[in-house]
């Protein structure tokens, strides 16, 4: 990344280090109008302010600027950062002349949606977010110690926010220093390694919790463990039928409620 | 700490769910362990909040799904039986069972608000566009303020709303039925884990996953015979 970031600034560009600093901090309120119309265009405006006022000479070219990324766009808050990097170095090449076709740049964001979205939710969603979890979960489950057990806790947030900041830093710095050329960086393949090292960690924790609390349930007496159990087949075969979400959580209260009137 | 700070601690840590910075911060394991610790009970907030991290964990916030807005009940159930806990401080089942219904249905409620909100962020975003058209570039991070401010308000009153409600219904009832009912949720932590489980190990369906599940559950029986 140090690499990416001395290419940026060697080239003879508009954007400064601190606007790209700005623009960062900005991309940390992607999602805050977050709305069923434009999704998260207005987030995506904010973050390019920076952006927008050096590249444009007035405040009516700025508020042009503007006005062409209000419309909807859509991405995981994480990697908007992609686009936002590379709307900024192409807004940047036309102010400059090397692009000439302004709608291009429109169409080519509209593109990096579909690629943004799938990315992130396969990414952090369905790995990293409960990776990260349940290793806390795992920890605060196995140490008795309250210091161990929110040593754990801190764990969870240094896990998971590791590949966040790194994704919103690279996704910023890549994207400014690529361009058009950023596509070649939004495939499932480049972060495989990743995504399979947190789904690793997320099915190891799960056992260590599920072995680690049903040993201590089965210490106990009988029930504690029946209860422990049922609760699982029941939720693994409700979640097939799907069912929804409320009832099939409250199935299993129910039933230890009424094993408890026993 | 008074409840109404809790309240609004609450809510900052809510909006670290969608709205803001998304660190992790709002997960129930971490939220009510910071509002245990407010509370000056860390342990008790942990505890709580181990036991409904799990049933959200594996609700993914794909597009705009609706979803159960877990965060939210959580920080609210925490709230209620850290309350309730000087009041009945030999009654834990109670406690859980309490907070955990509490927590059920305020993420239910929240999974409604949410849509409203972002039903209102609509408003938001044209007045943004009007302003925008008229050249004044600073309504974005007004707007955006604006937005925030609502929602804080809303998630704060909410969480403040339900912890009063909730706690001047359940302080009334009698020592004796606190007893038995006491008794009746004595398996519902067991019930809470199993069924987290069950719903988490949807996450891991593969053939590799289910392998590496096995022995992390023998890894888990040593750890806990060790």
């Amino acid at each position: 990344m140090k690499g990416v970031f001395r290419n940026i600034m060697n080239k003879t560009k508009k954007i400064r280090k601190r606007d790209l600093a700005s623009i960062y901090l900005r991309s940390f309120f992607m999602q805050a109008v977050w709305n069923f119309k434009s999704l998260l265009a207005a987030g995506f405006c904010y973050a390019l302010i920076p952006a927008a006022k050096r590249l444009t000479s007035s405040e009516d070219g700025t508020c042009a600027f503007l006005k062409k990324h209000l419309c909807f766009f859509n991405a995981h808050p994480y990697f908007a950062s992609y686009a936002v990097g590379a709307i900024i170095r192409l807004e940047e090449d036309l102010q400059a002349g090397i692009i000439k076709d302004e709608a291009q740049i429109g169409r080519f964001k509209n593109a990096m949606i579909g690629a943004l979205g799938a990315l992130g939710d396969q990414l952090f969603w369905a790995a990293v977010k409960p990776g990260a979890i349940l290793l806390g979960l795992a920890g605060a489950a196995i140490f008795q110690d309250l210091e161990l057990q929110i040593f754990s806790i801190l764990a969870v947030l240094l896990v998971y926010n590791i590949p966040h900041l790194y994704i919103r830093t690279a996704g910023l710095l890549n994207g400014y220093a690529e361009g058009y050329a950023i596509v070649k960086h939004l495939k499932i393949e480049k972060f495989e390694k990743v995504k399979n090292l947190y789904l690793f960690i997320g099915a190891v924790m799960l056992g260590i919790f599920s072995g680690y609390t049903g040993s201590l349930y089965l210490s106990q007496e009988n029930m504690p463990i029946f209860v422990f159990g049922l609760s699982i087949i029941i939720m693994l075969l409700i979640r097939r039928l799907k069912i929804n979400w409320y009832l099939s959580v409250s199935i299993p209260i129910c039933l230890a409620l009424v094993l408890g009137l026993l | 700490m008074h409840l109404f700070f809790l309240s609004l601690a609450g809510g900052l840590l809510v909006l670290d769910t969608t709205a803001v910075l998304q660190i992790l911060i709002s997960q129930p394991l971490v939220s009510c362990t910071i509002l245990g610790w407010m509370a000056n009970d860390t342990a008790f907030g942990l505890h709580f909040g181990l036991l409904m991290q799990l049933l959200w964990v594996s609700q993914l916030p794909v597009g705009a799904a609706r979803v159960a807005a877990g965060n939210l009940g959580s920080i609210t159930g925490v709230l209620i039986a850290l309350q309730l806990k000087p009041l009945f401080p030999e009654y834990q089942n109670f406690l859980i069972l309490a907070g955990l219904l509490s927590a059920l249905i305020i993420s239910y409620i929240g999974a409604h608000l949410n849509a409203a909100l972002n039903q209102f962020n609509v408003t938001i975003f044209n007045r943004i566009f009007n302003q925008i058209e008229k050249g004044k570039i600073s309504a974005i991070g007004r707007m955006t303020a604006a937005a925030l401010a609502v929602k804080l308000a809303l998630l704060t009153l909410l969480i403040y709303g339900f912890v009063i409600i909730g706690v001047y219904v359940l302080q009334f009832i009698k020592s004796g039925e606190l007893a038995s009912i006491n008794t009746y949720a004595r398996y519902i932590e067991m019930a809470v884990i199993g069924a987290g489980i069950g719903l988490t190990l949807n996450l891991y369906k593969s053939r590799k996953a289910a392998a590496v599940f096995i022995a992390g559950i023998i890894l888990g029986i040593l750890i806990f015979l060790i």
